[in-house]
């Protein structure tokens, strides 16, 4: 008698921590899947791969035609071109036709690519922190900061969800918008010299950016 | 000596007038909504400014997400052909005496050592950040700034390391009187892009010269000019040789540089308004 209603209460802890393991899984599963997703921990990961890159020593010059192809590559498939171009040109975006919006869409891509990339050239291995993520239905904010010259730059970034994955739309640092401060120039450029003269000095713009890099090489 | 006392003065108070008219010019400009704020006893006017062709983003586009609702800011620019005179005046005074001076400066100087320095200068803007989070009823902070200015002139050696923030984990809590003057609810009025001193607006230029009062390197300059202007100098030419590099990035990747500069001071100073990069709202 005894022994049964030892062996029932240990068989009832047997399946009561069963039972918790299950629970467990349920309440751990989901978070894990989440850790995985969120927009925070997407960014770092492109941000960390493309620190990875620019860290291994060697300089050479074909070195760097490698690295700049990796790091595009890294940032084309964490931006969201088509949403950046939506809205740097905003009203000026529905006036265009639909080849016009793709050509735009690779343009603006190449002037962001061409024109950052001797940015990121210089790092020095900087100590990048990821400090906080904000979500709110399929949009979110995550803010970071640089620790460059001993002073603190916040850089945040906007990510709009798209199948389950995070795209950034705007870059924000030190409180200014990259889209908004586009948008305010093209809005400018557009009102005095049409929209053909945005596209003109967009190629210039590029030209030129590349002639500069392979000068540099 | 008196006699340079009697220049600044008399230099100051144009200041001001320019400032007064052009407070007028923006109530005039902008007749939609004005707000009278006494400043010293002066009634100068500033407004919010309406600019008439607004961008109707929301119309076009799905900006549903509170996240942006604050990045279009619009202002008045009235100046522009004058601003942008002075922008250019900026970019050549860098390009051929600020950089190449900084340069200079910076392949003779380490690194560590000019970092000091700049940290010895923020050090010496103390009275300003705590006035001005007094005036903004932010005490805490105006304690955050009176324990690093402490720490930081003994035990940092005269501001030039900064304990407080690498030891206490003390933050700078920046304030300035512009800053006061909009969570006061002044709205930005007219832009400016001064000579030697860059985009400003109304409403940060009237703050720039309250502060000056509490700037012990104008204390210097009204005493002995020249000791100010080679303090001045100094600050320039040091913390530029930090930052060599940005301009010409920012000019690359720019299509107006005017536009571009414009609505990232105004970005910049909403952010620091606010206290969203830092303050507590987000963190």
């Amino acid at each position: 008698m005894q022994l049964t209603v030892i062996s029932w209460r240990q068989r009832k802890q047997g399946a009561s921590a069963l039972f918790f393991l299950i629970i467990g899984l349920v309440l751990v599963f989901p978070f894990q899947c989440t850790a995985a997703t969120d927009p925070l921990s997407q960014v770092k990961q492109s941000v960390e791969q493309i620190a990875e890159i620019l860290r291994q020593g060697d300089e050479s010059e074909e070195k760097w035609v490698w690295k700049k192809e990796e790091i595009v590559r890294i940032i084309k498939s964490r931006f969201d071109s088509e949403e950046l171009a939506k809205r740097v040109l905003a009203k000026h975006w529905k006036k265009r036709t639909d080849e016009e919006k793709e050509y735009f869409k690779s343009l603006f891509a190449s002037v962001l690519e061409n024109t950052y990339i001797s940015r990121v050239k210089s790092y020095g291995g900087e100590q990048v922190v990821f400090e906080k993520q904000i979500v709110k239905g399929n949009k979110a904010m995550v803010y970071s900061a640089v620790e460059f010259n001993d002073q603190e730059i916040p850089i945040n970034y906007r990510l709009k969800e798209k199948g389950g994955e995070w795209f950034v739309y705007d870059v924000i640092i030190e409180g200014v918008s990259l889209v908004s401060n586009y948008r305010k120039q093209f809005a400018q450029v557009i009102s005095r010299e049409k929209y053909a003269g945005l596209v003109f000095r967009m190629e210039e713009k590029i030209r030129l950016a590349q002639e500069k890099d392979s000068q540099e090489k | 000596m008196g006699e340079s006392v009697k220049r600044r003065v008399c230099w100051s108070w144009g200041c001001f007038v320019a400032v007064f008219l052009a407070g007028m010019i923006v109530s005039v400009h902008a007749p939609g909504r004005s707000v009278t704020v006494a400043v010293g006893g002066a009634s100068v006017w500033a407004a919010e400014v309406v600019v008439e062709d607004a961008l109707d983003l929301d119309d076009d586009l799905d900006f549903d997400d509170e996240f942006e609702q604050d990045d279009e800011i619009e202002i008045s620019d009235p100046l522009e052909p004058v601003n942008r005179f002075f922008f250019a005046f900026n970019d050549k005074l860098y390009f051929y005496a600020l950089k190449p001076v900084a340069r200079g400066y910076k392949a003779v100087i380490p690194k560590d050592f000019r970092i000091c320095i700049r940290n010895a200068y923020h050090n010496l803007l103390f009275p300003v950040r705590f006035v001005n989070n007094l005036l903004q009823g932010k005490f805490e902070n105006a304690g955050v700034e009176a324990s690093r200015f402490a720490i930081n002139t003994l035990a940092g050696v005269a501001g030039l390391g900064d304990p407080a923030k690498n030891e206490f984990g003390l933050e700078v809590k920046e304030e300035d009187l512009g800053q006061t003057f909009a969570v006061y609810g002044l709205g930005n009025g007219i832009y400016f892009c001064w000579p030697l001193l860059g985009p400003s607006t109304v409403r940060d230029t009237l703050g720039f010269a309250g502060d000056s009062f509490l700037n012990p390197l104008s204390w210097v300059m009204q005493n002995d000019s020249e000791a100010g202007l080679a303090l001045y100098t100094g600050k320039y030419v040091n913390n530029t040789s930090l930052v060599i590099g940005d301009y010409e990035a920012f000019l690359e990747s720019s299509f107006d540089p005017y536009v571009s500069l414009r609505d990232a001071y105004l970005q910049y100073r909403k952010a620091k308004i606010d206290d969203v990069s830092k303050g507590k709202s987000i963190y």
